[in-house]
């Protein structure tokens, strides 16, 4: 265990690294007025280089670059003149209800496709829903959600394309916005469901088909088992992992989910990188970047450690 | 006793269908790709037309907010994300061997490749890729470097795995016994055993860095001086009439039908080689 927290703490290290460091790499300085004719006064160059300590020595940057991260200070964005922690607080509980909320459905969906392909695997029924799921996963998440918003929302016009809510929605009672807020979320919601689902439907399958002949099983039903009871026992098997695979989705929910965010202008974490990436708000990408980087790497952790006590197999010897 | 008939070679097998289609697929995509310069109608970078206008007999797929000719940009486009998805996958491929066999082996630099596979399988891809274009400024060979380096980990684990499987058989303790040096066994015995895992990596990650070429490039990450799919979709969402209009349909739809066709080639094509480099049942 402490050889994997060592590890996950020196890739932690490598990001916060890389992150103070990619700026300072880069040709150029922040005092130096850039492509401006008009260079900046000495007066200002030399308030800004106090004002930032720029003439320290690096590790005494790196330090004070630590402190503040420790205070919760990710910067400042150029553009929109913000702290970044309060931008990134704004759009996160977006993402994390569209996205999360996705991973979940898409989670139980898959896990019931899965249990059908693996009890019942000749049957018709069956075989339409699993080539429908799997085929449909097999699209690229943009032109999935551009063919919803061609469909639904802009031929039959019963989904709203774009953006999180109905503007000036606040004065409308409480019943009202959360109904709006629904109604935003179906169609990008959707997208997610269908691109995430296939990958859980294939993991209970092929973890349930191998144990439906075994032995155990015969044994367990002919001692008299209820239903219910010998379907947790198959399930039990499928638990470790849909677990990890759950985990890592939410994980990596906490980014967002750019493209589709781009495509239906969700105001979340992914749009939020977007519009970073267009405006070449730099504070404002590293912020992103280090926030969704460990939160992945926390649940990362997280999972390595469930994960032994889920399946005790998988325990590090 | 063993008649002749089952010493002699098996029969060959009809293709099936997905492996032909997919095989057809990738041929066009290549085809368009290669002989782009002799096939172009016009410089996909040159103002040929009015901005936005729909397929017309001159340009077959209408033309874009700059009046670039669509078609030319469709076909130049093909050629960049070859060029991307096979580079990249061709550099991720090398660097999984190297890791796999170094850490699988058991010279002194296999400490050292643990560690960094370790580390790479634990980086988070998707953000760090988005920082390092950024930083590094968006452009054709930085963006195959950087897919490469984020894709590479996870298929040294498993080509470690199988060098480390071969080292312990007892042809190879036989060749070490012989006194076969450790590069010959390497080149000898494990190459040939990880060489099908290898290909189908392969078309995987080709399959993977045309995707992400195309999702970077809709995040406003293409390189803006060089046609790609990804630039074609980036600069159609821009437009804000695209789904209000049937722009979507000839401004929007080759691109993203041309990456779904490549994508579906690759995993066609490489699960029928998959199944005749590795014929035992699974």
């Amino acid at each position: 265990m402490t050889h994997r927290l060592l590890r996950y703490a020196g890739v932690a290290v490598l990001v916060v690294g890389l992150n103070f460091l990619l700026p300072r790499w880069l040709p150029g300085s922040p005092v130096a007025g850039g492509d401006q004719t008009a260079a900046l006064p000495a007066a200002a160059r030399q308030a800004l280089t106090e004002t930032y300590h720029l003439r320290d020595p690096l590790w005494r940057q790196f330090t004070r670059y630590l402190a503040d991260l420790a205070h919760g200070d990710l910067g400042w964005s150029m553009t929109s003149h913000r702290a970044v922690r309060l931008m990134l607080a704004e759009r996160l509980p977006w993402t994390l209800g569209l996205v999360g909320g996705a991973v979940l459905v898409a989670a139980v969906f898959g896990a019931a496709v899965g249990w059908r392909a693996a009890t019942h695997p000749r049957q018709n029924g069956t075989r339409v829903l699993t080539s429908a799921v799997f085929g449909i996963g097999a699209l690229p998440e943009f032109l999935l959600g551009m063919l919803l918003i061609v469909g639904l929302a802009s031929k039959l016009r019963v989904f709203p394309p774009g953006g999180g809510q109905t503007l000036f929605i606040d004065d409308a009672g409480v019943l009202q916005r959360l109904i709006d807020l629904a109604w935003h979320a179906v169609l990008p919601g959707l997208t997610l469901v269908l691109i995430i689902a296939p990958a859980f439907a294939l993991l209970v399958r092929n973890a349930i088909a191998p144990v439906l002949g075994a032995p155990f099983l015969t044994a367990a039903r002919a001692r008299g088992l209820p239903a219910r009871r010998l379907a947790w026992h198959v399930w039990r098997n499928a638990l470790p992992p849909v677990v990890t695979l759950l985990g890592l989705r939410l994980g990596a929910a906490v980014a967002g989910a750019a493209v589709v965010e781009r495509l239906f202008a969700y105001p979340g974490m992914g749009w939020l990188l977007f519009e970073a990436v267009s405006t070449r708000d730099y504070p404002l990408l590293q912020g992103i970047v280090l926030v969704s980087s460990l939160a992945v790497l926390t649940m990362n952790f997280a999972l390595d450690a469930i994960g032994a006590w889920l399946d005790p197999r998988t325990a590090p010897s | 006793m063993i008649t002749t008939a089952a010493l002699s070679a098996p029969r060959p097998r009809a293709l099936p269908a997905a492996a032909l289609i997919g095989a057809a697929l990738l041929l066009f995509v290549a085809a368009a790709a290669t002989l782009t310069p002799l096939l172009l109608p016009m410089d996909p970078q040159r103002i040929v037309g009015d901005p936005v206008s729909g397929p017309t007999p001159r340009f077959w797929l209408g033309t874009n907010a700059q009046g670039h000719d669509l078609f030319s940009q469709m076909i130049y486009g093909a050629q960049t994300s070859l060029l991307v998805g096979f580079s990249a996958a061709a550099l991720s491929v090398i660097l999984s061997a190297l890791a796999g066999v170094a850490a699988g082996s058991r010279g002194r630099g296999r400490g050292v490749a643990l560690t960094v596979i370790d580390l790479f399988l634990a980086v988070p891809s998707m953000p760090l890729a988005v920082l390092l274009i950024v930083t590094l400024g968006p452009g054709l060979w930085s963006l195959i470097g950087i897919l490469a380096l984020l894709s590479w980990a996870p298929f040294a684990r498993i080509v470690r795995m199988q060098v480390s499987a071969t080292w312990g058989r007892d042809y190879v303790e036989a060749a070490r016994a012989l006194g076969a040096s450790e590069a010959r066994i390497i080149r000898s015995a494990i190459v040939p055993e990880i060489a099908p895992i290898l290909f189908t990596k392969f078309l995987l990650t080709a399959r993977w860095a045309i995707l992400m070429e195309a999702t970077l490039g809709l995040l406003g990450l293409a390189d803006p001086s060089r046609v790609s799919w990804g630039l074609i979709l980036h600069q159609a969402l821009t437009y804000p009439l695209l789904f209000v209009t049937d722009a979507w349909a000839w401004w929007a739809g080759p691109p993203a039908i041309g990456i779904v066709a490549t994508t579906l080639g690759l995993i066609a094509a490489g699960r029928e080689i998959e199944s005749r480099l590795n014929p035992s049942p699974r």
